[in-house]
């Protein structure tokens, strides 16, 4: 394990080995060592897979399980044990077919929007030419902890999907923007984890801009696409009147979520601690000022968007803006990734707890339990609120 | 409510006011058009006045109040070069601008955005400087720290910011001053964004006023637009406390 593990998450090859030695050892570890070789009957848990590895000629696919028997396409995963998901996940592998992201053939088109859409499993049926533990895109692992690849032809839809008649109906669209189409099924209930499909399936979207996007940059973009349809609206609200704290513990992760009275800003701080998955390591920071970011949170990366979604869900159903500080800190429980839904759902799951208040920032500084020891001195967000002053200040 | 005007006048004011929002209320008066415009984060306000006589014709018989999305009338003045005239007229809930042979016709806002009430504030210490020195001091700061300090010290300015590493000082003597009033020695330090947004919005203005006292707001004022008529905008921006 290198000092730098914890900011480049399998991403950066900042080690220069070419590949992640902890992803790789993880995968002997905990995936179950299975092949699927020859002429497969299965089914999609539903799901699909987009690599980015070769972009645009990709290999995506339906993701496909290895025991159908023993999996449960409704069940919740948030409140699991950590071995729990994991023996879920590994249940899980991706089928992959060269394919262009623009130019996807007919038939495949379809398969593709069954398998993205249905909101439940049903029976597909393949020819896996090669099978491989490691498949081509391993940092994608870290998203969505599904890795091992099955190669395969003769992909063909043999049970019956179900697909809901909203999406339906906005795949049909062909003069709807993909943001809006994305966000109109986010207001009917979607949840991400169900939309970053729709979106990396290349369903949705004006009809001579539609593609494929890679499941990797699908997640982060669903997340930041559904933030900024709602932000313009929690602008408009008028600011929280107190200082707020939730907090949330799942699977060794750790958030404190602040709320201070003033206009929308976010950040998010983040330290993974020794025995986490990337091992020690120090700060990573990231913000966002109310004009929003125009660069990627290369620091933090997908968590960042994760977190900040749901938080503004949370401003939109109360009708407040504040600005935000979500602090993130990861533990030795969490050993192996389970992707960023962890973030979403544990960051939403601590917006319903009962809050601490603080009558003033000085109450804050001085009480306040935050992951990070520094977090109080090194947040932007917090420097910001006690020095700037407002012009209502001077009336 | 009718109104004729340069390309350059209106999209001047429409650039000094999104530097802070995107959306203001204008206020088109018997004697002009007036717009108090405050940011989401109440750090910084605008609050200009362009009179009748700055337009090439201007008619309304009773004050015409509308909220807008600046955004929209942007795009109207993109269609146009700087040099055309454009005429705009007013009713209900539509504004309806003519450039030549095109119209374009946009909505207002359905709810008023409130116009904000302006601090009571009454620097006692100012300097006029030229637009061009403050802006090269601006740039030399971006590097450094999100805020910049201002001093007016021995009928000096100086604008300086600091970090751990660097730090950038910009000293503009009485000599180099247009006009200076040192009452007693004043610093307060600004939001660095604000200032570097609203100073590229300016356009026709060569000098500025800038005012403050010791960890007060700043008031700069500026001309702005070549045309007839003193038009004089005031931008307000709230201290920040190092």
């Amino acid at each position: 394990m290198f000092p730098y593990c914890s900011s480049c998450k399998a991403k950066k090859n900042l080690c220069g080995l070419g590949y992640c030695p902890i992803i790789k050892n993880l995968k002997t570890k905990v995936i179950q060592i299975k092949k699927v070789t020859g002429q497969e009957d299965t089914d999609t848990p539903p799901g699909i897979f987009v690599g980015n590895h070769g972009y645009p000629d990709v290999l995506a696919g339906p993701t496909a399980l290895f025991d159908p028997e023993a999996f449960d396409y409704g069940k919740e995963r948030f409140g699991m044990p950590i071995e729990d998901v994991i023996a879920l996940n590994s249940n899980i592998y991706r089928t992959a077919s060269k394919v262009n992201i623009r130019r996807p053939d007919d038939k495949f088109k379809e398969y593709i929007l069954e398998s993205a859409s249905s909101t439940r499993s049903f029976e597909i049926s393949f020819q896996a030419d090669r099978f491989s533990m490691h498949g081509p895109d391993s940092g994608d692992f870290f998203d969505t902890p599904v890795g091992s690849t099955a190669f395969v032809s003769n992909l063909r839809v043999t049970g019956n999907p179900k697909i809901p008649r909203l999406v339906d109906y906005v795949h049909e669209d062909r003069y709807l923007k993909s943001s809006e189409a994305l966000f109109k099924l986010y207001r009917e209930g979607f949840q991400p984890e169900y939309l970053q499909n729709i979106l990396a399936g290349g369903l949705i979207g004006l009809e001579n801009q539609r593609r494929m996007v890679p499941t990797r940059w699908s997640i982060t973009a669903t997340d930041d696409i559904l933030f900024k349809q709602m932000k313009d609206e929690i602008l408009h609200f008028p600011w929280i009147s107190e200082i707020e704290q939730f907090n949330m513990e799942y699977v060794g992760n750790s958030f404190q979520v602040v709320l201070l009275p003033g206009p929308f800003t976010f950040e998010m701080l983040e330290q993974w601690n020794r025995g986490s998955l990337w091992g020690g390591g120090s700060v990573s920071v990231d913000y966002e000022n109310t004009e929003g970011r125009k660069t990627y949170a290369s620091n933090i990366t997908g968590a960042y968007y994760a977190a900040r979604l749901s938080v503004a869900r949370y401003l939109k159903y109360i009708g407040r803006q504040a600005s935000i500080i979500v602090v993130r800190t990861i533990g030795s429980e969490y050993h192996s990734p389970l992707g960023v839904w962890v973030i979403r759902s544990s960051v939403q799951e601590a917006m319903k707890r009962r809050s601490f208040k603080y009558g003033s920032i000085d109450q804050f500084i001085r009480e306040a339990e935050l992951g990070i020891s520094n977090a109080k001195t090194l947040s932007w967000t917090l420097n910001n609120f006690r020095k700037q002053t407002r012009l209502v200040d001077f009336q | 409510m009718k109104l004729k005007s340069s390309v350059s006048n209106l999209k001047e004011v429409m650039d000094i006011l999104s530097s802070i929002t995107n959306e203001a209320k204008l206020e088109f008066d018997v004697d002009g058009l007036k717009v108090r415009a405050i940011d989401s984060a109440r750090i910084a306000m605008v609050d200009l006045f362009v009179p009748k006589e700055s337009f090439i014709s201007y008619e309304t018989d009773e004050k015409v109040e509308v909220s807008v999305e600046l955004d929209k009338i942007k795009s109207v003045l993109r269609l146009a070069s700087q040099s055309d005239d454009l005429s705009l007229t007013i009713s209900g809930s539509k504004m309806k601008f003519s450039l030549g042979n095109l119209t374009k016709t946009i909505s207002t806002l359905d709810t008023f955005v409130n116009s904000p009430k302006l601090p009571t504030v009454d620097p006692k210490n100012y300097v006029v400087i030229r637009k061009a020195d403050l802006d090269k001091g601006l740039r030399a700061a971006t590097d450094v720290r999100d805020s910049i300090k201002f001093t007016i010290e021995d009928k000096r300015f100086e604008a300086s910011s600091k970090s751990e590493s660097e730090e950038v000082n910009l000293v503009i003597d009485n000599e180099n001053l247009i006009e200076i009033r040192n009452q007693e020695k004043a610093s307060s330090s600004y939001p660095l964004d604000y200032l570097s947004k609203i100073i590229r919005a300016i356009s026709f203005a060569e000098t500025l006023k800038i005012a403050f006292n010791n960890d007060y707001p700043l008031v700069m004022e500026f001309n702005f637009s070549n045309r007839d008529g003193v038009k004089v905008a005031r931008f307000l921006l709230a201290p920040r406390i190092e």
